[in-house]
């Protein structure tokens, strides 16, 4: 299949615009920065992450891009483990918080043998993306079970952490097959495929942005609830 | 291009799509599961209506009947009692016993009088409410002055009745507890809504303090949950201010349907 050289154009900016959206949610994040749960300051050091994570990315391309992969491995566990402490933060059950607490654990442990025995660092490390992806979106959709079992925020589209796991599960469900074919599809001479990929995975990264700059407008005001029961 | 690709590319979506869809139903969800507690919320709130007016309605019935019988039971029996001391014909020796008979027939004539305000049946809440500031004396320690504005009307029996008895307890409240100089008491008769405000100059009350026993010296505002009870029973509301050595001020206000002018409301009623 021939992909036309103005949709590689529109791809490679789609990518650039969707790095650039990541400065909505961060300017939001600082201006509101004394008014932020903390659920909501550990999603802007996420934020933060992400950013260093790719301006290291940048300069370990110039001047070790052997370590290129290595980063975005670290990157992946970092991650994982943020968005986990978010979790234990907010969801209220003790035998989940126990459980992210194991699956902290053994997901470390299983992006270390990910990372230095069964993919190695040379390449993307499609296991730990596809483990990540199912943890967090498991995890969201306990966050939803709770939502619906307490019952006590009556307009769901304006709770941020509600805004947050929708973003989760959009991305990690939009960009699980990617991470699982990712390496069998970008062979560096095939820079159609390369592209498609990474355009793909921005168009999901520039609604999942959308959808943290809007948890930011709406983190630390009054949301209209109801008593809990 | 990689053969993989495409497969990806149309799963992708599919994943995307599936994902949403999650998101949806349980915005969906929520906002059902939101509708139906505020339903059941509705009725709980509806039947909690019931049961306060029906146990207001029984204490009314209950009112009625000690009323009747100590008006025609013991009132009766007084007088007969007085009519055969007076045909002893010796009121030199019967006098005091008489006159003790006629204080206990007046008694229970004010008793009575108190538990089923005849003037409220019989000429409406306007000449009730007239008759109430009247039974407070004039040069007692509290001047109590009531007043009406707006069009006197005649209300639905039972609504008359609860409203009576607010401006009671408050007038019985202010009485008892406020040691005041002045209670005013004013009720509005507006165009579908009838108004009550209370104000009085004494030594008022903590509103914070309700569910702690009152210092000597000082009122703890508790009449105000019965007020509260009578009033919800008519989906009135009810505002007060007051603070130790202030006096003591409450609004009331109620939804009130009046009966046309050619309506009469009938005399027999259920309460």
């Amino acid at each position: 299949m021939h992909i036309p050289s103005w949709l590689l154009t529109f791809c490679e900016y789609l990518e650039q615009t969707a790095s650039l959206v990541v400065l909505l949610p961060l300017g939001l994040a600082f201006w509101r920065w004394p008014r932020l749960p903390k659920t909501m300051r550990l999603m802007t050091v996420y934020l933060v992450f992400t950013e260093l994570v790719l301006l290291a990315s940048s300069l370990v391309e110039l001047y070790r891009p052997a370590w290129s992969y290595g980063i975005w491995h670290f990157f992946t566990l970092v991650q994982t483990l943020l968005f986990f402490r978010i979790y234990y933060l907010t969801l209220s059950s003790p035998a989940v918080r126990l459980l992210i607490q194991f699956a902290a654990v053994g997901f470390t442990v299983f992006a270390f043998l990910d990372s230095l025995y069964l993919e190695g660092l040379q390449q993307v490390n499609s296991y730990t993306h596809v483990a990540q992806s199912a943890l967090l979106i498991g995890l969201a959709l306990l966050y939803f079970e709770q939502l619906l079992n307490e019952l006590h925020i009556t307009r769901l589209e304006q709770d941020p952490l509600f805004l947050v796991s929708t973003a989760v599960v959009l991305y990690f469900s939009g960009t699980v097959l990617l991470y699982v074919f990712v390496n069998k599809l970008s062979a560096p001479a095939d820079y159609a495929s390369h592209q498609v990929i990474y355009t793909l995975n921005s168009m999901v990264n520039l609604v999942q942005y959308l959808l943290f700059a809007l948890a930011f407008w709406y983190a630390g005001r009054t949301l209209p609830s109801q008593s809990r029961p | 291009m990689n053969s993989w690709l495409l497969p990806v590319m149309l799963a992708t979506p599919v994943l995307l799509l599936l994902a949403l869809g999650i998101v949806g139903f349980v915005l969906r969800y929520q906002r059902r599961l939101l509708r139906q507690q505020e339903q059941l919320r509705q009725v709980r709130d509806a039947s909690q209506q019931q049961a306060l007016e029906a146990a207001l309605l029984a204490q009314e019935d209950e009112r009625r009947r000690i009323a009747a019988d100590l008006h025609d039971g013991v009132g009766t029996t007084l007088a007969i009692a007085k009519l055969h001391l007076s045909t002893l014909g010796q009121p030199n020796l019967t006098e005091e016993a008489t006159a003790l008979l006629d204080q206990a027939i007046g008694e229970v004539r004010r008793i009575s009088r108190n538990l089923l305000p005849a003037a409220l049946q019989k000429f409406g809440l306007p000449f009730a409410l007239d008759a109430l500031a009247r039974t407070v004396p004039a040069d007692g320690p509290t001047h109590v002055i009531i007043e009406q504005r707006g069009q006197p009307r005649r209300l639905d029996p039972k609504r008359e009745l609860i409203v009576f008895r607010v401006v009671q307890e408050l007038l019985g409240n202010g009485l008892r507890h406020a040691h005041a100089e002045t209670i005013e008491v004013s009720v509005d008769f507006g165009p579908d809504y009838l108004s009550l405000q209370y104000r009085d100059n004494g030594v008022g009350f903590d509103p914070a303090a309700g569910d702690l026993p009152p210092a000597p010296g000082t009122r703890s505002g508790l009449g105000l949950t019965n007020l509260r009870s009578r009033v919800a029973v008519l989906h009135g509301t009810l505002r007060h201010d007051s603070a130790p050595g202030a006096g003591s001020k409450v609004w009331i206000s109620f939804p009130i349907p009046y009966l046309p002018a050619d309506q009469k409301p009938a005399l027999t009623t259920s309460v």
